[in-house]
């Protein structure tokens, strides 16, 4: 009997022994050795799969090789993907089953109240396009001349508004094929998107259009959600700052959002 | 009541075996399979009896020949198919996750019309539910909610833009009214594409034919020849159009016909003259919607406006956009006639 207990004990040692290698010095998850990630899907180029019951089968966007390359920096071997088809549930206080959440969650005094919140990977910053034949701007003052446009609803109203202020009103537009279709054909002079809408422009119909002019900052920023008090946030900022270092993050925003937001220069 | 019992099970029992992934009607021995061809879902005949049988097939791609006519498929190579199963007329098709790689949108939208379009198209199917990978595709394919199932009248036509699109870009480009966008093919339309084909140096047809439809797809608004403020208009003899121009940008494009054998003055007029309904004592013609520039030359309404100059020298307007001009041009007006235009 005792020795039999003895081979349980044993066989668990080994057991943890020749797991331990995958998490080590790997931060501590739900999981040793695995970053399970909470998704909210249906948000591409950000993040799109294949779910069966709340398990991600198949994940691909720009979050998910965001969260990829985070495991990778964590140490960590496996990566997990689950859906929650809330997103405001992913962003709200409690329990979670995850260990991070990517799904476009803005940075917010409120939320971080509710939630740990990293540092951000990705700024909410609006991206100005020009239509074929102008020459590149590099001044807020230079756009106000022109005509913009921008997608009905979006952000980019208020930026027009409150920090462009251009003399005649800017044109909105119901999509961004609609949005593309303006500045191609010259009804407005320059789109103001965020950087997934002008990039998608610019990754699908590159000759249409002039040169992109640069970013203007705004406050949005979208962070990693995690517990409230979650000992890995420390080691989710080291690692995201070192992805923002090296061009990680950029050579990924570049590859599904279509630019890179730290090569675009800040029109002030 | 035997006899319809009988009937009754044979219908059943036939249905059945219409749905049967493996086994259709022997009648049905060849099946279509869609890939593309310039883009466009094309379909091919397949010798085979079974829904398996056409998946199989569009999984394995065109023959050599057909890819040597020029037929190709956005499915990807060595896909697997991972199962079929048939519920309620319901066909699922699940596939593997080759069947989502890649980022380009035209490239996943294209499989889901090929694959719904082979699937739905089988006499007796319904709809057709896809499965990655065993799970629901969510936001994999955009343009598509495939979380339900699909039958072949969602499938997005990839022929390109349609008639709307191609109305709303005439409408961009300013060519075409506003409320021009009808979605069917008018005379309204006939002439705003006359314009653009004027504009872009295209045979003057009025048709949408593909050379067009390249050349709107990639055009940009017309741009005044001379810089100058406020509102003007520019009559382009050499392209036979009109321009009306606002603070240097040009807001309508029109297709107009000018005075046969140079008989339009050229130079820079203004707007001197309106006449809701003017009369031509010489020609003894009324000319509706009438912008006098210049003598007893106008910009006016006809119902003959071919491509080509062909009045005494006044500027014949075309039926839909004389009122636009005469609503446009106000006394004093600047109207330069400019026999070339680039």
């Amino acid at each position: 009997m005792r020795a039999g207990a003895l081979i349980c004990v044993l066989a668990a040692a080994l057991a943890a022994a020749l797991a331990a290698p995958a998490a080590a010095g790997a931060p501590a998850t739900k999981t040793p050795g695995q970053l399970l990630v909470g998704l909210s899907l249906a948000a591409p180029p950000f993040q799109a799969g294949s779910v069966r019951g709340r398990e991600v089968v198949l994940a691909k966007g720009y979050e998910i090789d965001v969260a990829r390359a985070l495991a990778r920096r964590l140490g960590l071997r496996r990566v997990r993907f689950v859906n929650e088809p809330s997103r405001e549930r992913l962003a709200a206080a409690g329990r979670k089953v995850w260990d991070v959440a990517l799904a476009r969650v803005a940075l917010t005094k409120a939320r971080a109240r509710a939630v740990g919140l990293s540092e951000p990977y990705l700024r909410g910053d609006q991206v100005v396009l020009l239509r074929r034949g102008l020459s590149v701007v590099r001044r807020l003052s230079a756009l106000r001349p022109l005509e913009l446009c921008a997608e009905r609803g979006s952000r980019a109203a208020d930026v027009i508004a409150g920090r462009i202020r251009p003399r005649s009103r800017a044109l909105y537009f119901e999509n961004v094929d609609a949005l593309g279709r303006a500045l191609q054909t010259g009804r407005c002079d320059a789109a103001v998107g965020d950087l997934a809408s002008v990039g998608s422009l610019v990754r699908q119909n590159r000759s249409r259009f002039g040169p992109v002019a640069g970013r203007i900052e705004t406050a949005v920023a979208y962070a990693v959600v995690l517990e409230k008090g979650s000992p890995l946030l420390a080691e989710v900022d080291r690692s995201l700052r070192r992805l923002a270092a090296d061009g990680t993050l950029g050579r990924l925003a570049k590859a599904w959002l279509g630019l890179n937001p730290s090569r675009l220069p800040v029109l002030r | 009541m035997r006899l319809r019992r009988a009937a009754v099970l044979l219908l059943v029992a036939a249905w059945a075996l219409t749905l049967a992934p493996e086994a259709l009607p022997a009648r049905t021995r060849e099946l279509e399979v869609f890939f593309l061809q310039d883009g466009r879902l094309a379909p091919v005949q397949r010798r085979t009896a079974t829904i398996a049988g056409a998946v199989r097939a569009l999984l394995s791609g065109p023959t050599a020949s057909e890819r040597s006519r020029g037929l190709s498929s956005a499915v990807p190579k060595e896909t697997p198919l991972r199962g079929l199963a048939v519920e309620r007329r319901i066909v699922t098709v699940d596939l593997g996750a080759r069947f989502a790689a890649g980022r380009d949108d035209v490239s996943l939208r294209a499989r889901i019309g090929q694959l719904v379009r082979t699937v739905g198209g089988i006499p007796g199917v319904r709809a057709v539910k896809i499965l990655v990978e065993g799970g629901v595709p969510v936001g994999l394919f955009p343009g598509y909610d495939v979380r339900r199932p699909l039958t072949p009248a969602a499938v997005r036509d990839e022929r390109g833009p349609t008639v709307r699109e191609l109305q709303q870009l005439l409408v961009d480009l300013g060519f075409l009214g506003q409320d021009g966008a009808t979605g069917v093919v008018d005379d309204r339309t006939a002439v705003a594409v006359l314009a653009f084909q004027k504009w872009a140096g295209l045979p003057r047809v009025g048709v949408l034919g593909p050379p067009t439809v390249r050349a709107l797809e990639r055009a940009i608004r017309p741009a005044p020849v001379r810089l100058a403020p406020g509102r003007r208009l520019e009559i382009l003899l050499d392209r036979q159009l009109a321009l009306l121009v606002d603070g240097g940008k040009v807001v309508r494009a029109v297709h107009i016909s000018s005075g046969a054998g140079g008989r339009t003055p050229v130079g820079s007029f203004r707007v001197y003259r309106k006449e809701r309904y003017s009369w031509s004592v010489p020609f003894e013609v009324w000319m509706p919607w009438a912008s006098y520039f210049s003598g007893g030359f106008a910009m006016h309404e006809y119902p003959v406006v071919p491509a080509y100059p062909a009045s005494h020298g006044c500027v014949r307007v075309n039926r839909y956009d004389a009122q636009v001009v005469y609503g446009f041009a106000s006394y004093g007006t600047p109207v330069d006639v400019l026999p070339v235009s680039t």
